[in-house]
């Protein structure tokens, strides 16, 4: 690097370390702000779920900076400093940044709500523990199941009684805890996704920007499936149930009707 | 210092001060809350919340009721009184502040994502989750599923919950 780009590289990542600084404060804010409002609110994810939208809000904001600057202020002057390959190493140097940085905060993220719902497990067992009575009698109803809303005549005065979930246990069975531990566990795969496509990206750039080869969307096709294979089968197993192969199917049909069926090397390779 | 009441405060703002550092850092709350006779609980999500430092302040008000307490009401007893009133809200006070400076500058999206649904539960309090269908007539219990009439009089059955 001559010392004109040695002067731009260092004025680059004197910015990114400015921007990764940020999220920092944002992520160690919204920990601790996260935590008050678990406290508040143990079993109901709603309030949850807001403020991580006006968190995820703020975060956007910061990758939206990004590019901003780098389009109005960055890349003319890298294009100015030295041949294309300069450029293309700032180019690269963001990409990279931007995926850390989505890394970074959607771990964030996925890892606290699932601290929050671990934490709710113990109230949605005793909710499940808590006897209910019938409301005509007292007697104690013997329910089937009770993470689902039953209707059952009481075994003592015959009254029927229909009984609704309690709002915690509808909360962890009705997708949001399952949804949440399986994206955790699944999130590695999505970044191996994320990461590929980066590589594959680059590969083009070092060809002319020539097409995908068959390969590197068979690969592409291969680590999407191994996320939704993951993502369904952690799912079954909070939920207690088989995995759910039309799930995977409907996820992979609409990625490869959208990402695969639209590319004309995978259509040759693949005709109808 | 001659003044024991005045010794009382300095120490009681020495230890606050302490907290209020100390509340930022939840690795570090474990030691506090030894410090003050309290179980330990290190936090595996979250920052230090206002509960912490509630249960972390009474400690350390007891310890300067104690205090005071032995001073009796011979020495400067508006001065006494002021600082009996302080104690008594002292935990609660600094529960309040360690909400506010917990979330820092993103305070406000914590306090929107909030207001609707305090209102949504405010509203709902009470609601029951089970509900048994009778007759409008006869007042008799529903017997059987999805059987919309009395069995007794054939009245229609109407929503009631428990």
């Amino acid at each position: 690097m001559t010392p004109d780009q040695t002067a731009l590289w260092q004025r680059l990542e004197g910015f990114l370390g400015k921007i990764e600084e940020r999220l920092k404060e944002i992520i160690v804010e919204a920990e601790n702000g996260l935590g008050v409002l678990f406290a508040q609110h143990p079993t109901d994810p709603m309030p949850i779920g807001n403020a991580m939208s006006g968190l995820d809000f703020r975060v956007k904001d910061l990758v939206k900076k990004i590019d901003e600057t780098w389009s109005s202020q960055i890349e003319p002057k890298f294009e100015a400093a030295g041949d294309g390959r300069f450029l293309d190493k700032g180019l690269d140097r963001k990409r990279d940044f931007e995926l850390h940085l989505e890394e970074q905060w959607d771990t964030f993220k996925v890892k606290a709500m699932s601290a929050y719902y671990r934490a709710m497990w113990p109230l949605v067992q005793a909710a499940m523990q808590k006897p209910v009575p019938c409301n005509r009698c007292g007697a104690e109803l013997v329910l089937p199941v009770r993470h689902e809303s039953v209707s059952l005549p009481c075994s003592h005065c015959g009254s029927v009684n229909q009984v609704l979930v309690d709002t915690a246990v509808s909360y962890w069975f009705g997708g949001g805890a399952a949804h949440v531990f399986a994206e955790e566990a699944a999130l590695p795969c999505r970044y191996a996704v994320e990461r590929f496509r980066v590589q594959v990206d680059r590969d083009r750039r070092g060809r002319s920007w020539g097409q995908e080869t068959i390969e590197q969307l068979r690969e592409w096709d291969r680590l999407e499936l191994a996320y939704w294979n993951r993502y369904a089968e952690v799912k079954a197993q909070v939920l207690g149930q088989p995995v759910d192969h039309e799930l995977v199917k409907s996820r992979m049909d609409q990625f490869r009707k959208y990402s695969l069926e639209t590319n004309q090397v995978w259509r040759r390779a693949n005709p109808a | 210092m001659s003044d024991p009441l005045a010794q009382i405060e300095e120490t009681l703002e020495q230890h606050l001060a302490w907290v209020r550092d100390r509340a930022r850092d939840k690795a570090a709350w474990p030691a506090v809350q030894q410090h003050y006779g309290l179980p330990p609980t290190p936090i595996a999500f979250g920052g230090v919340t206002p509960d912490h430092v509630r249960a972390v302040v009474q400690q350390l008000v007891r310890l300067a009721a104690t205090q005071l307490d032995a001073l009796g009401t011979t020495v400067a007893p508006a001065r006494i009184e002021a600082l009996w009133n302080r104690l008594a809200e002292l935990a609660d006070t600094e529960a309040k502040q360690q909400a506010s400076r917990a979330s820092g500058s993103l305070g406000h999206i914590f306090q929107n994502a909030t207001a609707n649904v305090d209102f949504w539960q405010q509203k709902h309090e009470g609601w029951s989750l089970q509900l048994t269908l009778i007759c409008k007539s006869c007042g008799a219990a529903q017997q059987k599923t999805r059987d919309f009439k009395c069995s007794y009089c054939s009245g229609d059955l109407f929503r009631r919950t428990h």
